[in-house]
């Protein structure tokens, strides 16, 4: 049952809606509203440039968008938590997150070229690694709706557990339908090697059967399919063909730093996708 | 309750108290139904301005009046911006001296973007608008496909 959502907001235009979308949400699931702005810290010199008082204009923006979020709430006769910060905004978020015992986080996204997250780093990644809790990411527009929930199926990869679990939860209490996608991610000099495509999809079938199974316990509607190409590229383009309205995937934490270079599937699909992606996380305990 | 009883015995009283309270609570406590007004224009007619405040004195309703903004990135330096904030505050001025007399609850909010967009979103934050009451200069069109409550036009105000 989601309590409390933590609504991270940026100065960033795409953003701006951010808060209202979690509103909508927590006026869904009767849910309190916290929303977060972080300053990012900064420990130049700014006197050079003859600019009196730097921290208070940095933080200027920050907190107007708070009092507009917190304005727009209480005209409509809601309650809204607000929380300025300075810091890393990563770490204040989670830290906030854990604070305020948030079920949910509630992230823009950012739609950011490799390069670009290279060097300027990715928030919306630390959060996700981080966070105690499951996060939202929601694109600029994006509304958020359960009416068809695509869970992204891959097997005994344990970090999925949760993925299908919140996927099957959030059908049930909403009447959603619910895609369940397959991707079978073969390098491409293996595929063209006899019978090892069809011996994949045949797995892919298998373990499909039984995600089917588990959600008919529940009387939910599934569609089940499975696709060959990589991963982010599936699930997109499967999103997009089936108009769906959630994406629902599980957070695979990389040890080996591949994620700092390449980026991790959450990111790539997040950085193109028009629907909201829930990154559901393993909890603790 | 037994969770509260044995919290109000302890030592720290008030603090757990306020801290049971807040879970408790039910998050957004929303009031009276609402009387959605919507207009994309700075100052709200005044017929339809007199139409919502009757209306939700007679039944009883609270009125929520949306100025939606629908050019918000029209490059003009800020001057359409900064001119519909004025109209806006007027508007408010007037129409808050005519709630006061019949006794209604006024709130205003101000959006930006698609009509259609905005009364979506309105209505699923709040989940008791009873009806819309429409401004001039907003098309059918733009609104009833996103409208999940009853929508009314204003004399004078139907395209």
């Amino acid at each position: 049952m989601i309590r409390t959502i933590l609504a991270a907001m940026d100065n960033a235009r795409q953003n701006r809606s951010l808060y209202k979308e979690a509103l909508a949400l927590a006026s869904s699931m009767r849910a309190r509203v916290v929303v977060i702005s972080v300053t990012p810290e900064y420990e130049g010199n700014m006197n050079r440039l003859f600019l009196d008082n730097p921290d208070q204009q940095l933080k200027a923006p920050f907190q107007s968008i708070l009092d507009e979020a917190k304005q727009y709430a209480s005209s409509l006769g809601l309650s809204m938590q607000t929380i300025p910060r300075v810091g890393k905004p990563p770490v204040e978020i989670v830290l906030a997150a854990r604070q305020e015992q948030a079920d949910l986080i509630l992230l823009g996204c950012s739609k950011r070229i490799q390069v670009e997250r290279l060097l300027l780093g990715s928030t919306t990644l630390g959060v996700i690694a981080g966070s105690p809790c499951d996060t939202l990411l929601v694109p600029e527009d994006a509304e958020i709706k359960f009416d068809r929930i695509l869970v992204h199926v891959n097997g005994g990869v344990p970090e999925a557990e949760p993925a299908y679990r919140q996927a099957i939860k959030l059908a049930a209490s909403y009447g959603s339908e619910i895609h369940a996608l397959y991707v079978t991610d073969i390098p491409t000099d293996r595929t063209f090697r006899y019978g090892v495509l069809g011996e994949a999809e045949k797995e892919g079938w298998n373990i499909l059967k039984q995600f089917v199974a588990r959600c008919e316990q529940f009387d939910i509607p599934v569609v089940a399919a499975v696709r060959g190409n990589s991963t982010e590229q599936c699930i997109l383009s499967y999103a997009a063909d089936h108009d769906i309205n959630l994406i629902v995937l599980g957070y695979q934490a990389d040890s080996s730093g591949v994620d700092l270079f390449c980026g991790n599937t959450v990111e790539h699909v997040a950085s193109q996708t028009v629907c909201p992606i829930l990154v559901t996380r393993k909890r603790q305990g | 309750m037994l969770a509260r009883a044995i919290m109000i015995k302890s030592k720290n009283q008030g603090e757990l108290v306020q801290k049971i309270e807040k879970q408790l609570a039910p998050v957004s406590v929303q009031g009276p139904p609402v009387v959605l007004v919507l207009t994309r224009n700075g100052h709200l007619s005044k017929t339809t301005m007199g139409y919502g405040v009757n209306v939700a004195q007679r039944l009883n309703h609270r009125l929520l009046v949306a100025y939606v903004d629908t050019m918000p990135f029209l490059w003009d330096g800020g001057r359409r911006n900064h001119l519909f904030s004025a109209a806006i505050n007027e508007s408010v001025l007037a129409l808050k001296k005519e709630a006061q007399v019949k006794g209604v609850i006024v709130n205003h909010v101000i959006e930006t973007g698609k009509i259609g967009k905005v009364v979506h979103r309105l209505c699923r934050i709040i989940k008791n608008i009873s009806f819309i009451v429409v401004d001039r200069g907003i098309k059918k069109d733009e609104l009833l496909s996103a409208a999940p409550v009853p929508v009314f036009y204003g004399a004078g105000s139907a395209k």
